[in-house]
């Protein structure tokens, strides 16, 4: 058996929040969570970005602080940080074409130990056909507060078209 | 088996360890290290990493690494070469969890090559959430079977550190 456990998978349309819930538990410390090509139905350079759930339901306090690394394929590169946010930055999106979109991968780190904050490593690409270039997202996120995660929320300012997640866990 | 993430070798820090030290790499595959917990009684202490030869440390002054320090605050470039250890984390801070990271080990196998990492982190600090992404590597043609993690500032960890090593099938 792998040491990386499938968890589940989550598949969503026409919304413009999906959470995936009751996915981190105290079977393991590290899980690795996948965003795979959200169709969204339109907005050019926005970002799909993320929270964390508890059994309150999505925290939306600005306890999120992140520094994001975002790289243009048509040169231009940038970074996005914040403290105090009430959302971590993901995957930066644009246009609405059948065969644009791209991925994200996050490694989620002691989500729900009620000692620590709950961590994030972000990577994700995206093709943008308005703009005509490939879009690179690689950083860090914290949420800052001892609360136990139990799963994440992903969301935009439009509805997705759809959304494909996936949850893993790391035995260790 | 494969396609499949294997455990190789596991070390976990019962409150008292100044180091973790996990080996086993006796392929040629590429393996990965996972940690959390990096914390210690020490604040802002660094967290560094050495890579193992027959089970010993190699503490030579041939460890260079380069990467890119992201944080809430400020983004940095972070590098230096003929090190005798790798800056993995920054600093960490004494509470909320200290440091994460992911690392994957290329060559360690080789007699005849250079060992290679890459690695991305994620830490709790006392005045910012920051991490890198990184990659390094120990300018000795020969094998290592492992690798080492301490506290610049000879910290201990805290209980509940934990590094795994995984071998990629």
């Amino acid at each position: 058996m792998s040491a990386l456990r499938f968890i589940s998978e989550t598949t969503a349309t026409s919304t413009s929040s999906l959470s995936v819930t009751d996915v981190f538990t105290s079977d393991f410390s590290v899980y690795k969570v996948e965003l795979i090509r959200p169709d969204l139905n339109t907005g050019t350079g926005t970002y799909v970005d993320f929270r964390f759930v508890t059994s309150d339901g999505i925290v939306v306090s600005t306890d999120y602080g992140y520094g994001i690394e975002v790289m243009n394929s048509n040169a231009g590169f940038g970074s996005d940080l914040n403290a105090n946010q009430g959302y971590m930055r993901g995957f930066r999106y644009s246009s609405n074409s059948s065969a644009d979109g791209g991925g994200m991968v996050l490694w989620i780190f002691e989500p729900t130990n009620t000692s620590t904050y709950t961590f994030a490593r972000v990577q994700a690409g995206s093709y943008s056909t308005a703009e005509s270039k490939n879009v690179s997202t690689k950083g860090i996120g914290v949420l800052q507060t001892t609360d136990s995660i139990g799963g994440i929320n992903f969301f935009h300012t439009n509805n997705f078209d759809s959304i494909h997640v996936k949850v893993y866990g790391l035995r260790q | 088996m494969a396609g499949k993430l294997v455990k190789v070798n596991s070390v976990t820090s019962d409150g008292s360890a100044t180091s973790l030290q996990v080996t086993g790499i006796n392929s040629d595959h590429v393996y990965m290290a996972v940690s959390n917990l990096l914390q210690t009684q020490n604040n802002n202490e660094e967290i560094r990493l050495r890579v193992t030869k027959g089970g010993t440390e190699d503490s030579t002054s041939n460890y260079d690494y380069a990467g890119r320090k992201q944080s809430s605050v400020t983004f940095a470039n972070k590098y230096a070469a003929n090190q005798t250890s790798v800056l993995l984390h920054d600093n960490v801070d004494d509470a909320n969890g200290g440091g994460q990271n992911i690392l994957y080990l290329y060559n360690f196998n080789s007699s005849s090559e250079f060992t290679f990492l890459t690695y991305e982190t994620v830490e709790a600090v006392s005045n910012q959430e920051a991490g890198s992404s990184n990659s390094a590597c120990h300018t000795v043609a020969s094998a290592s079977d492992g690798i080492k993690i301490f506290g610049g500032s000879g910290g201990t960890f805290i209980s509940g550190a934990n590094i795994t090593l995984y071998k990629i099938l």
